[in-house]
């Protein structure tokens, strides 16, 4: 009789746990991508009046669908999208609740695409702030600002992918090292800790032209956490110079009159020296980088002399500093933000003058304007592929 | 009865204590000691304390070693009450163990319970989540010292493993930049931090009771070092990760930073892309084999020291029941953290207090009545 208690008592344990926190897999709504947007028609909501209601698009994955887009049939977008709007994320997210059968599960999540017009009057933080505390977020979340309508943008099937939302994960991870018009999409949790410091940051762009596009930056400034500026693609070459930041980006180089020649870096490293002279912070940027003589735009390359690939690595490094020094003018004289986090070599090599200035570093005034920064390149050409030279 | 004989005969072995030591050590501290020093210190320089109060700790533990041989097979309280004035010492000492042994769980129970109930079991009732745990360890303790210390032998090189593992996943983001400067604002942030360190080391009290457990010619003090020295060494990496990854800033505001840790792992190929489950389960394992070791304690001393004359299995469901009540008594996180402080102050006092009256009664024995304790030892 005990024994069969006992047996009995094991088959409960074994049939009647566990049942609390099941989750079907098949009653669940995979959000791949929310995208972020301001409501247009504010006469709607009359009450709150500090806090403005913006809508939320998610994208949810259609996984019947899914399989049968990779098969190669099937009719149905293997995603949908469902639009929402309140005051707040979680209030928006549970919105979608009362009308769909399926609960959000956000443990997916991909990308969050945000409307530049949200965080150019509201705080990004608080937009964030969801994604950053709710513990079913990642902290790879890409983050992307956009200049369109974000829904646009999660709505846009790139070929050869399935869905909207993976490919802009997929945008970054493969091709934000070979070129230099994008800056590499800022994870949410970076974005954190940006925030948290009170420090000033790019997030990467992403704009709908007759296709998507990552592409320029837009410019967060510190402590208000608020958009100030975008940045074009221009703009971001010279940033990811600055950086160090896409290793195998290339370089149009002009040489001589008419000429033109690529660059195509191979490695790339920036190194910062910082000094205080006559209570100002000089800071000097030193971008390293090897690489190759890609493509010729010019009648006569001069490869197969030293003294030619001398000229041509004059002319790239010329390239290089011109287009570092105009984003280093554009962000001290126009935006007033360090987004090159140089910063940190003032606390790490001069910490005593870095608690002295440490709340008056960015800003119309503050110390990063007045700083002086010089740019030198050291380009080293190793290989040229074609070697015209050797017949004349 | 039998069982009875085949625990005192079940003698620990030195690197079973070693590594129970590891075990008991291995708690909280790993979850939320970055952000503590994060917030305590304001700099990055939380690596350096924690080196220093590993070397403390070792020197604690070096000591606790050298007393424990001059009484073995027995704890210190035996040891104690043999005065006719270090009984009621004993006593005391017994009581203040007690409670704060019944604390501890109380407090692993909570902390636990809300960690499985953010990242894992969302409906499940915190409740029932207290009260399986609860069962477990009586479960594990109802097998007396063998049983505790093989679940520690069982559970903590997984733990450990896991741990590194995870960590060495994590190299690829360290930006090492963040940990500079190093010492910019001198010693007195070292001092700040060094509280909260001593505290992640809390749980070398358990050698008092188990180093009872074992052979005379056993007591070494080496390999229990060297137990410190990994955890020490743990620490120091976990620290070093977290604020290479995250920043200063970032991780004075995140409250589990370790398991943000883990959640910004990404391994390839998207099988697994989120490991954050796994390592809580693992690390239920530690934090289990610190609840049963401190409720296997509490037990004890209530059973053996406290009230010995009241017979038949009655006190352990009582000692639950008042662990359970307890692990509610904290209403949010927030009451949580504090008690945890009130708690941690509590075992170091504990621990000092017990140090300095055991050398005390020691010294004082072998010089009143050498001949006695000779004769005691025969």
């Amino acid at each position: 009789m005990k024994k069969l208690i006992i047996v009995l008592l094991c088959l409960c344990l074994a049939t009647q746990s566990g049942c609390w926190d099941q989750r079907e897999i098949n009653q669940l709504g995979f959000t791949l991508a929310v995208a972020l947007d301001p409501v247009s028609n504010e006469e709607d909501n009359g009450q709150a009046e500090p806090f403005k209601p913006f809508s939320s698009t998610f994208q949810v994955a259609v996984p019947g669908d899914l399989a049968e887009a990779a098969d190669g049939g099937g009719g149905g977008k293997p995603f949908f999208n469902i639009t929402s709007s309140d005051i707040t994320n979680l209030k928006t997210i549970r919105n979608v609740a009362e009308r769909r059968s399926r609960k959000l599960f956000f443990e997916h999540l991909k990308a969050i695409v945000i409307n530049e017009e949200l965080i150019k009057e509201g705080s990004l933080e608080h937009i964030l702030d969801l994604y950053l505390r709710d513990h079913e977020m990642r902290r790879r979340i890409r983050v992307l600002i956009s200049k369109d309508p974000a829904r646009d943008i999660i709505s846009e099937k790139l070929p050869l992918e399935d869905m909207p939302g993976i490919s802009l994960d997929m945008i970054r991870e493969f091709n934000s090292d070979i070129t230099f018009a994008m800056i590499e999409p800022k994870e949410l949790g970076e974005i954190s800790s940006y925030i948290k410091g009170d420090e000033s940051f790019l997030i990467a762009g992403i704009i709908k032209d007759t296709e998507l596009k990552v592409s320029g930056a837009s410019i967060i400034k510190g402590k208000e956490n608020k958009m100030i500026g975008w940045l074009n693609e221009k703009d971001v070459s010279g940033y990811n110079l600055i950086v160090g930041e896409s290793q195998k980006g290339i370089v149009n180089v002009p040489f001589e009159e008419s000429g033109l020649f690529v660059y195509e870096l191979d490695r790339l490293d920036s190194v910062v020296n910082y000094e205080r002279k006559n209570d100002q912070p000089h800071f000097h940027i030193t971008i390293k980088s090897e690489g190759m003589f890609s493509e010729s735009w010019i009648q006569e390359p001069p490869v197969n002399d030293i003294e030619g690939i001398k000229k041509l690595e004059t002319a790239a490094e010329q390239e290089i500093v011109r287009q570092a020094e105009h984003i280093l003018e554009k962000m001290q004289n126009e935006y007033y933000a360090d987004v090159f986090r140089l910063w940190r070599q003032v606390k790490i090599n001069d910490n005593k003058y870095w608690k002295t200035i440490e709340g008056n570093w960015d800003g119309e005034d503050g110390e990063f304007t007045k700083a002086n920064i010089t740019v030198s390149a050291e380009v080293e050409i190793r290989h040229y592929m074609l070697n015209e030279g050797m017949e004349s | 009865m039998k069982s009875e004989n085949q625990q005192t005969a079940y003698q620990i072995s030195i690197s079973e204590m070693a590594v129970s030591l590891i075990a008991m050590i291995v708690g909280t501290g790993v979850i939320v000691l970055p952000r503590a020093l994060a917030v305590e210190m304001n700099t990055t320089d939380g690596w350096i304390t924690v080196i220093v109060s590993g070397g403390f700790v070792m020197f604690f533990v070096f000591i606790i070693t050298k007393l424990q041989q001059e009484f073995p097979g027995r704890n210190f309280l035996q040891f104690l009450a043999e005065g006719l004035f270090g009984k009621w010492i004993s006593k005391l000492l017994a009581f203040s163990f007690f409670v704060y042994f019944i604390c501890v769980v109380s407090f692993l129970s909570r902390f636990l319970a809300i960690t499985i109930d953010i990242y894992l079991l969302p409906q499940t009732p915190t409740e029932v989540i207290v009260m399986i745990l609860l069962l477990l360890s009586t479960y594990a303790i109802s097998k007396g010292v063998q049983g505790i210390i093989h679940l520690n032998i069982m559970f903590t090189p997984i733990v450990l493993s896991i741990a590194f593992v995870i960590i060495i996943f994590e190299i690829p983001e360290f930006d090492l930049l963040n940990l500079r400067p190093i010492m910019a604002d001198g010693f007195i942030p070292l001092f700040k931090g060094l509280k909260e360190t001593m505290f992640s080391f809390l749980g070398v009290e358990i050698l008092f009771f188990f180093m009872a457990y074992m052979k005379k010619n056993d007591i070494r003090a080496l390999p229990l070092l060297t137990s410190i020295g990994i955890i020490s060494f743990l620490y120091f990496s976990i620290i070093i990760a977290t604020f290479a990854i995250f920043g200063l800033n970032s991780t004075k505001v995140i409250t589990f930073p370790m398991i943000d840790l883990v959640k910004e792992i990404d391994i390839p190929g998207g099988i697994f892309e989120r490991v954050e489950p796994i390592f809580i389960t693992i690390w239920f394992m530690s934090m289990f084999n610190t609840i049963a070791a401190a409720h296997f304690l509490a037990d004890t001393l209530l059973k053996k020291e406290l009230l010995p004359y009241i017979k038949g299995g009655l006190l352990t469901p009582i000692a639950v029941f008042i662990i359970f009540i307890n692990t509610f008594l904290t209403k949010s996180y927030t009451e949580l953290s504090l008690f945890g402080e009130w708690l941690s102050n509590l075992g170091l006092i504990n621990i000092i207090v017990c140090i300095l009256v055991v050398s005390v009664t020691l010294w004082y024995r072998t010089k009143r009545s050498k001949p006695s304790i000779q004769e005691e030892q025969a």
